[in-house]
């Protein structure tokens, strides 16, 4: 025993003191606003928060920024002040004989809190040590967010792995996980990878929030082959070492990715956390007869496996693994459900039995956090907080709240904003408030009681049609400025500015329709419309031509449940093409797979030969006519197909289109191969993006840009099947020529039957005469 | 009833029964939902439809029945298309306040689309009646008639015209009897507590029985003074024996025909009780004096009623009297006791009283009557609140939409008449409304641009087009808005009085053939000016909408393009209240007779007349610089008296350049009198080929292009007036200052 202590005190030291991760981070990674901001007057500043993962202790933080002044600021009254924290961490004069400089500030470790950190650039910039008028253009700087760089290592700081430090693996913030796998039997069952490794998936991005998740696949082998002790000659396959080997994560080195014909690479998992899921009979060979016999239903559990180590050699290295695990597989789907709602903070066990769960209805989840309409929303009910502007500047606030992706209005709703504001005493001229609706100024007011003035109830009637199905935002730029001194060189102090915008303000919604407009890949990727909708949660499928696809397929539907902000309990993952293809799919595959999907109806179609729309064929000509403005050849509007035989190259290529089986659409993700597909994918999901999704025909290579965005189907409705009314609308909104031609024939039958009456009649009269 | 009538009679109701159906089908066509650019690409259709079918409903061609009312179904079912979506979709309002003005406003176009449908029924295969004579047909057999001419005010001058014309009346002499029935003689009157007006009544009762005595005719006059003019025909009613009736208003001149073209219907169809013709007005009134100046280019404001509706009414069994030149059945007049004056429109109501007895109605298309049109904008005005008042008291107190009596078409002829008189109600709404935005921020109308593109621009172009395809020749567009705006703020006033006191109004004489010296502004302008004023304002106030208010903008500029709009109309009707001074007594009228002017020394000329009215003419000569002596003699072809007429002349001046002779006629003796009313006023072919001459088909946007275009205008002349009226004040303060 004496012997053994040390050598596991060891091993966890081995496995634990690993050495910090060492990350780079550019500032635009923190910041959505554009990559270069300028700081102009007298004094300005910018905040934005840098998010940190709970699990991560800083270790070293090193921002570099890349600023550019004006040659007309002095030098000594002109500065950048960086604070982090609110703790002024570095001062950088600005010199006019350098204007471009780079320069490193460290950020203290003791500064670095969980969650979000917030980062200040703020300048003071003069021209003249007098008189300084405040506006005056030469007062400007600049910092390149983009080049601008935040160097930080970081080390994990989990020793005792329980639930509540999960939300600290998966965390947007630094430290946290950007890809997991999820470790399955061999031959596990069809349901588990059917549904629950999707929901597992889910679960686990949702508490990455808005950072992809990168899902990878792989199946442990049924038994263990001993590694060779090299290097370890005076060590051999004691019961000991054989019974550590067993303990420790030993198949994360040994897994196998192509599931199907047992013949994929053996790779080795490198993410410090992996999730086993599967039946306890299937994860008998890699949990401890213990552990296995402890799962009586659905079970989750949280674990540190210890790491198996010779000597100084780490042969196989302490792990942090989470089990989502029952008797049967249905209790691991319940446990995958229960691990996709939990909230970890209240959980600081590692391991639970789920003994039930309730109110886990589809659609009721998908549509908690949306605005239902013909209900009125506080903005606290929208998670919207208050917002107190002080002091002299460019204020905003944003109000975003989500509306049902088929939001559906009359051309003639309203949607009113009763606005509770208030701004103090003493405002200069120029204070103003303008209120913004999805970027369209919908009002302004300038703020110019001198004694202040508090508004409640301010009404604000705006047309529905402002607003958009998905996120909405409603902006409120406040600018205050204090009062004129009247006196040369002297001027108000601004601190007594004050405007405040109170969360008891209210939104009201008009009564909608549920019909979107298809196909919209900027309305799925924003909504995951219609996989996820607001009036109900039908079942849809991602479905992929094998197994090897399956990592593109778990991460697509993590990045859904992102958006979705909700588990889309009834996703599944298929891997054979349905028959009867009803609802909304992804079909995931190559050229040559997807030869199996009916395409002939599509304007566009991916298969060993590919039907182009011209459409494409236009937009590009037409793009190369617009950027060389030459008009002596004219714009390309002609309709058609280019059937060609081709690869598809580095790029994939996602496309919409109305599902022929059903009102409802069908998407199609291509690449060459499964693994481009599941580079592609990743791109996909990345937050530049998946922004970007639009259109009904995308293609991309990288995670910077697509190549192409276009649409190039006839768009059509999906929505309330059970409305005949709105229903009966949409139909003859996108088909006015019956009622028309209806119209018109009732008309004439009308008119021709009036006609002949009055001229029976007139007749009549006549014969008198 | 025998098994054809039935077999007809079911027909007839299956007939009607899948025309309602068909109707029904249409109705839920329109309530169909779409959205917007739907509606907007299927209104753009229609309205093409529209004016297609308008265009060929007014060429000559087999078909243009059925194109007419191919349109009028389509216009109606655009407006119903409008007001089902206005109804259904856009009455929110979030307080009282705004919802009293988001339902006065749909009130009134619902209002609007009523009259506008009712329009469509009455005007949808208007009556042409062929021209009837007596010519031919045994005198022996024809009936007695009693021209009544009632009076109560009117000069005697102007009496004597209309007795010297109703003695030419081509009617055996024998049986025909003229009567001037005195109502300012009466023996209330002659026996009245005021002297003055004593002494006035019984010197006029003396001139006219003088008046009479010397023409040959009846004097009548009464005890009392009661139920105004209808009282006073009744009475002479009771006093005459003729089997049939001609009632003329003093200053209503008959031409020599009148009975000629009448009497006939009444010999066709026993049923008959009323041959209606039309009022042609010899002057213009106030608003085609002052406004267009255009009186003898442009239809005058009655031949819309007279040279479109009558005729549709007609065809409907629903034509009515309308107080004078009309020839009436004594018999069925009596069944009735004689006419009504139960309201102040007697004339609407005594045709109401005997179409409810299954009489009939006949209207003759032909003017044979000219009479005068009140002269001021003050008598214009008068005459239009007794029309707009009597209207209302039948609407109230006879209800025909409910009358037993009546047919459908009847009711539906009635009230189509009657509900056009509750035009205040809904224009002083319609003026008014964009200020409940403008100034004060209701949302009184709510729907997008895109709506109101695809639903009211729409509506409002349909009923333009419909109103152009059934008015077009006898009502120039923007015309009735200028009327209605004129009319408004008066008639309202009075109409609310007979909504609150139904039996309170009384018969006020519309004042006629009063003298305009001089040009004056017309006392009842200030509310216009306040409205200019209020207009004007709600015209700035949106200004600083548009900029303070960007949200909102789209529909801040369709409502200020409304209250542009009512303002322009408003700047327009300035002109009708600036008075313009009126050179003649007698409004000369277009001729075109041939004429020999005769001097003393017994030289002559040749010539072809130009206009002519009693008091003279003017005439284009024939050949080259003549020089005339002061007194000559026209001699031309009278066509009512038969026979060459020689009137004795005064040259007043020639144009050589144009050979144009001005002359006046100076009539000696009671013969040269006669000849003159007979030469100038009895023969209807010069009214005929007068009215064919005005109503001519202009396109609609000439039409509106001139009635804007010569509007504006007047806005200047009234700041001139108003500066001048300051100037004059400021001098006479001076000079009591200095004195």
């Amino acid at each position: 025993m004496k012997k053994i202590y040390p050598t596991l005190l060891m091993s966890l030291l081995l496995a634990f003191t690993v050495q910090a991760e060492t990350s780079t981070y550019r500032l635009t990674d923190f910041f959505a606003g554009e990559s270069i901001i300028r700081l102009e007057g007298k004094a300005d500043s910018l905040d934005f928060a840098i998010p940190l993962s709970s699990i991560a202790d800083v270790k070293e933080a090193v921002l570099t920024l890349d600023v550019v002044s004006s040659r007309a600021l002095i030098e000594k009254r002109s500065q950048l002040v960086v604070r982090f924290n609110n703790a002024t961490i570095g001062q950088i004069r600005f010199d006019p004989a350098r204007p471009s400089l780079i320069s490193e500030v460290k950020v203290p470790n003791a500064l670095w809190r969980d969650g979000f950190n917030t980062l200040t650039l703020e300048v003071s910039q003069h021209y003249a040590n007098q008189c300084v008028d405040g506006s005056a253009p030469e007062l400007w700087s600049e910092v390149n967010m983009y080049n601008s760089t935040l160097q930080i290592s970081t080390t994990n700081n989990v020793s005792n792995f329980t639930f509540d430090k999960l939300n600290g693996f998966f965390n947007p913030g630094i430290g946290g996980v950007r890809a997991v796998s999820l470790v399955t039997a061999t031959d596990t069952e069809d349901d588990i990878k059917q549904r629950t490794l999707s929901l597992v998936s889910q679960g686990l991005a949702l508490r990455n929030q808005y950072q992809p998740l990168a899902i990878q696949h792989a199946t442990f082998p049924e038994g263990y082959v001993l590694p060779e002790l090299r290097d370890t000659t005076n060590q051999s396959w004691t019961d000991k070492n054989i019974q550590r080997y067993e303990r420790s994560a030993w198949y994360t080195t040994q897994v196998r990715k192509n599931q199907d014909t047992l013949l994929g690479n053996i790779k080795s998992i490198t993410e410090p956390l992996h999730v086993l899921v599967g039946t306890a009979a299937s994860l008998s060979p890699v949990l401890s007869d213990t552990q296995v016999d402890s799962i009586d239903g659905p079970y989750l559990n949280t674990q540190v496996t210890p790491a198996f180590s010779i000597g100084d050699r780490v042969i196989i290295p302490s792990t942090y693994r989470l089990i989502v695990s029952g008797i049967t597989t249905e209790d691991v789907h319940k446990a995958a459900e229960a691990l996709a709602v939990m909230d970890d903070s209240i959980n600081m066990v590692s391991q639970i039995s789920v003994l039930s769960l309730s109110g886990m209805d589809a659609t009721r989840m998908q549509k908690h956090h949306i605005a239902a309409p013909d209900n009125t929303y506080t903005f606290q009910d929208l998670g919207i907080s208050s917002a107190q502007f002080r002091d002299e500047g460019d204020f905003s606030k944003r109000a975003s709240f989500m509306l049902p992706a088929d939001f559906y209005v009359p051309e003639n709703a309203s949607v009113g904003l009763l606005l509770n504001f208030g701004y103090g005493a003493g405002n200069g001229p120029g204070t103003v408030l303008n209120v913004k609706v999805n970027d369209e100024l919908i009002h302004g007011l300038a703020l110019d009681n001198p004694n202040g003035q508090v508004f409640k109830n301010y009404k604000l009637s705006v047309p529905a049609r402002y607003l958009k199905g998905g996120v909405n935002n409603i902006d409120f730029n406040v600018t205050l400025r204090a009062p004129l001194a009247g006196v040369p060189c002297d001027e108000v102090a601004g601190k007594h500015l004050v405007f405040q915008l109170e969360n008891s303000s209210a939104i009201e919604l008009p009564d909608a329709g549920h019909v979107a407009v298809q196909p919209n890949l900027a309305l799925f990727g924003e909504t995951g419309y219609p996989l996820a909708r607001f009036e109900s949660a039908p079942a849809s499928t991602i479905v992929i031509p094998s197994q090897d696809f399956i990592d593109s397929a778990l991460t697509l539907s993590a990045k859904l449940a992102q958006v979705v902000k909700a588990p889309l309990l009834n996703m599944s993952i298929t891997s054979e093409m349905p028959e009867d293809m009803k609802g909304s799919a992804i079909i995931l595959g190559t050229p040559e797979s997807l030869s199996q999907v009916q395409q002939t109806e599509f304007t566009t179609a991916i298969e060993a030969t590919k039907k182009w729309s011209y459409r494409l064929q236009n937009s590009l000509h037409n793009r190369i006519r617009n950027a060389t403005q030459d008009m002596s050849f004219k714009a390309m509007k002609i309709d058609g197909n280019i059937v060609q035989k081709s690869d598809l190259g580095p790029q994939a290529i996602l496309t919409a289109h109305a599902n022929p089986q059903s009102e409802d659409t069908l998407f199609i993700l291509a690449a060459q191969t499964a693994e481009l597909l599941n580079e592609r994918v990743n791109d996909l999901v990345s937050l530049s993006m998946w922004g970007q999704l639009a259109g009904d025909f995308f293609a991309w290579s990288d995670d910077n840009s697509p190549s192409l965005v276009m649409q190039v189907s006839e768009t059509y409705e999906i929505g309330e099947s059970d409305d005949a009314w709105l229903q009966l609308r949409l139909w003859l909104s996108n088909n006015p020529w019956y009622w028309l031609i209806g119209f018109v024939v009732l008309v004439f039958i009308v008119s021709l039957l009036i006609y002949l009456l009055l001229k029976r009649r007139n007749q009549k009269v006549q014969d008198t005469w | 009833m025998d098994n054809s009538q039935h077999e007809r009679l079911i027909f007839k109701e299956r007939y009607v029964s899948v025309v309602l159906i068909a109707c029904l089908l249409l109705g839920a066509f329109l309530l169909a939902p779409m959205d917007a650019i739907g509606q907007l690409f299927a209104s753009s259709i229609v309205i093409l439809t529209i004016g297609w079918c308008s265009k060929e409903a007014r060429q000559t061609q087999k078909y243009k029945n059925f194109f007419r009312v191919l349109a009028l179904v389509l216009g109606t079912a655009l407006t119903t298309r409008y007001l089902l979506w206005r109804g259904l979709y856009t009455l929110t309002y979030t307080d009282l306040i705004s919802a009293i003005a988001v339902w006065l406003l749909f009130i009134a176009e619902i209002y609007a689309g009523v009259t506008s449908v009712l329009g469509a029924i009455v005007n949808a295969f208007p009556l042409n009646r062929p021209l009837l004579t007596l010519k031919g047909i045994n005198t022996e057999g024809l009936p007695s008639v009693d021209v009544m001419i009632p009076t109560y005010n009117e000069d005697v001058d102007i009496l004597e015209v209309t007795i010297r014309a109703a003695k030419v009346l081509d009617y055996p002499k024998d049986k025909l009897f003229i009567h001037l029935l005195d109502d300012g003689g009466t023996d209330q009157k002659i026996n009245a507590k005021d002297e003055t007006a004593a002494s006035k009544a019984k010197a006029r009762r003396i001139k006219l029985q003088k008046l009479c005595e010397k023409h040959n005719i009846t004097y009548h006059t009464r005890a009392k003074n009661e139920f105004a003019k209808a009282g006073n025909v009744n009475s002479a009613i009771n006093n005459t024996r003729s089997d049939l009736i001609v009632i003329l208003d003093a200053d209503h001149v008959p031409t020599s025909d009148f009975l000629d073209r009448t009497v006939p219907w009444m010999l066709k169809n026993d049923n008959v009780f009323l041959v209606q013709t039309p009022h042609f007005m010899a002057n213009p009134d106030p608003v085609e004096r002052n406004y267009f100046s255009a009186f003898t280019r442009m239809p005058s404001e009655n031949d819309m009623f007279y040279g479109t509706i009558q005729k549709g009414l007609d065809y409907w069994g629903s034509s009515f009297f309308c107080g004078s030149a009309a020839l009436m059945r004594r018999a069925h007049l009596e069944l009735v006791g004689g006419i009504s004056g139960e309201s102040i429109t007697e004339d609407a109501e005594t045709a109401l009283d005997l179409h409810k007895l299954g009489y009939e109605s006949v209207y003759v298309d032909r003017p044979m009557v000219s009479g005068l049109a009140p002269e001021t904008f003050d008598a214009f005005i008068q005459q239009r609140m007794r029309w707009a008042q009597g209207m209302t008291q039948i609407l109230l107190l006879k209800k025909p939409f409910k009358s037993e009596g009546l047919k459908w078409y009847q009711r539906v002829g009635y009230m189509s008449s009657i509900m056009f008189w509750l035009f205040p109600f809904a224009r002083i709404i319609f003026l008014l409304m964009p200020l409940a935005y403008l100034v004060f921020g209701l949302q009184v109308y709510h729907a997008s641009m895109l709506e109101i593109l695809a639903y009211t621009i729409p509506h409002v172009i349909a009923t333009y087009m419909i109103s152009t395809m059934l008015f077009g020749r006898t009502r120039w567009p923007l015309v009735s808005e200028i009327y209605e705006i004129l009319q408004c703020a008066f008639t309202l006033k009075a109409l609310i009085k007979v909504f609150l006191k139904p039996r309170a109004p009384s018969f006020v004489v519309t004042p006629k053939g009063e003298s305009l010296d001089k040009t004056f502004v017309s006392p009842l302008a200030s509310v216009f000016y306040w409205l200019i004023f209020i207009l004007l304002f709600a015209f700035f106030t949106g200004v600083i909408k548009f900029f303070s208010d960007p949200l909102t903008r789209e529909l801040t500029v369709v409502v200020m393009l409304w209250n542009g709009f009512n303002l322009l109309l408003l700047l327009s009707v300035l002109s009708v209240l600036l008075e313009r001074k009126q050179v003649r007594s007698q409004a000369r009228l277009p001729a075109t007779n041939n004429v020999v002017i005769r001097t003393i020394k017994g030289n002559a000329w040749v010539g072809d007349l130009v206009d002519l009215s009693i008091g003279g003419a003017r005439m284009r000569l024939k050949g080259e610089g003549a020089l005339f002596s002061e007194e000559a003699t026209l001699t031309a072809w009278c066509q009512p008296l038969n026979k060459n007429v020689h009137l004795p002349v005064k040259v007043l001046n020639y144009d050589s350049k144009l050979s144009l002779l001005r002359v006046q006629f100076t009539p000696c003796t009671e013969r040269e009198h006669s000849e003159i009313v007979a030469f100038a006023l009895a023969d209807s072919r010069r009214w005929m080929s007068f009215q064919r001459r005005r109503t001519r088909a202009i396109t609609y946007w000439y039409g509106a292009k001139h009635v804007l275009s010569v509007g504006l205008k007047p806005a200047f002349l009234h700041f001139m007036h108003a500066l001048e009226k300051m100037a004059k004040k400021i001098s006479h303060k001076i000079s009591s200052a200095k004195e």
